[in-house]
């Protein structure tokens, strides 16, 4: 990966990936959904994860499971709407440098 | 090192954060092991590398921000504009306290005036000193000069030598006045521009 991933773009991701559990999911899985997408190290995720919830973003939750707590990320209202915005400048950031990359005129 | 020994060091390492962050942090990365499973903790403990580093990317983003909390408070921008607010203010202020410092200024000049009129009524007065000791001591030495040569040696000599010591005195007066005016005039004259600069020269360091 030569492109470097700035703090807005994997917040998006991150929440992107929140946003398809349904029921919330938890860090490890967090990390490894991520992964496929951007090559990112192990400790990066924790601070997103940390800024996104003080941000009121993420909603945390712990599950009893087997026998221990497992710590849940569930997207809220506001982070929904967020995502959302983060979609709309990506579709309008994404489309602006694959057509000036594929040689056509921008308006 | 295992999973326990890691996370006792890190606990350690963030020994300077909050205590409920450094709980969460701590919390998230038990969690992260348990998940990932016994079969997975070496590899895991590898790819997050140190530690050190672990407790730096927390570090860091706590503060950022407090940082971008602080600069948002702040913005840097603003330093010119608070400059214009404060001349602003201050004129404000000049135009609203004007009764005073007219007043102030006005006893001020008059004070000036005095001390110059003072000064130059005391130069008068030397001046006047100065050319009466000539005029009388010309005019003594001529009286005692014909004096000695009519009749009356002995009062003319007395006229004459009371003559020439006036003056000598005028002389002395005149060389003193030179002196004084050569010296302390233009101290004087320095001393009254530099008190009259300085409001100007204070304001202009304000600006």
């Amino acid at each position: 990966m030569v492109f470097a991933t700035g703090a807005a773009l994997l917040d998006a991701i991150v929440l992107a990936v929140v946003s398809k559990e349904e029921k919330g999911t938890y860090g490890y899985k967090i990390t490894q959904d991520v992964r496929k997408a951007i090559d990112i190290s192990e400790s990066t995720l924790y601070p997103v994860l940390r800024r996104l919830q003080k941000n009121r973003n993420l909603i945390v939750y712990d599950v009893e499971c087997a026998g221990r707590n497992r710590r849940y990320y569930k997207l809220t209202e506001m982070g929904a709407v967020k995502l959302e915005e983060y979609r709309r400048e990506w579709a309008d950031y994404s489309s602006k440098i694959t057509k000036l990359f594929s040689g056509e005129e921008l308006t | 090192m295992n999973k326990m020994e890691f996370l006792r060091q890190l606990e350690e390492l963030l020994r300077d954060i909050p205590e409920n962050e450094r709980r969460e942090a701590i919390e998230y990365y038990r969690n992260y092991f348990d998940d990932a499973g016994p079969e997975n903790e070496a590899q895991i403990i590898e790819e997050l590398g140190s530690p050190w580093k672990v407790a730096e990317s927390i570090k860091r983003d706590l503060f950022d921000e407090s940082y971008k909390a602080y600069s948002f408070e702040k913005p840097s921008a603003s330093r010119s504009a608070d400059r214009t607010t404060r001349n602003i203010l201050i004129a404000v202020l000049l135009i609203f306290t004007c009764p005073l410092w007219i007043g102030l200024a006005a006893a001020a000049f008059g004070l000036l005036v005095a001390a110059a009129a003072c000064v130059f009524a005391l130069a008068i007065c030397v001046v006047a000193i100065v050319g009466v000791f000539f005029i009388v001591g010309v005019v003594l030495t001529g009286v005692g000069f014909t004096k000695l040569f009519t009749g009356l040696p002995a009062i003319g000599l007395i006229l004459l030598g009371i003559g020439l010591l006036m003056l000598a005195f005028g002389m002395l007066g005149l060389i003193i006045t030179v002196w004084a005016v050569g010296r302390i005039l233009p101290w004087t004259i320095r001393a009254i521009v530099r008190i009259c600069k300085k409001p100007f020269q204070k304001r202009g360091a304000l600006i």
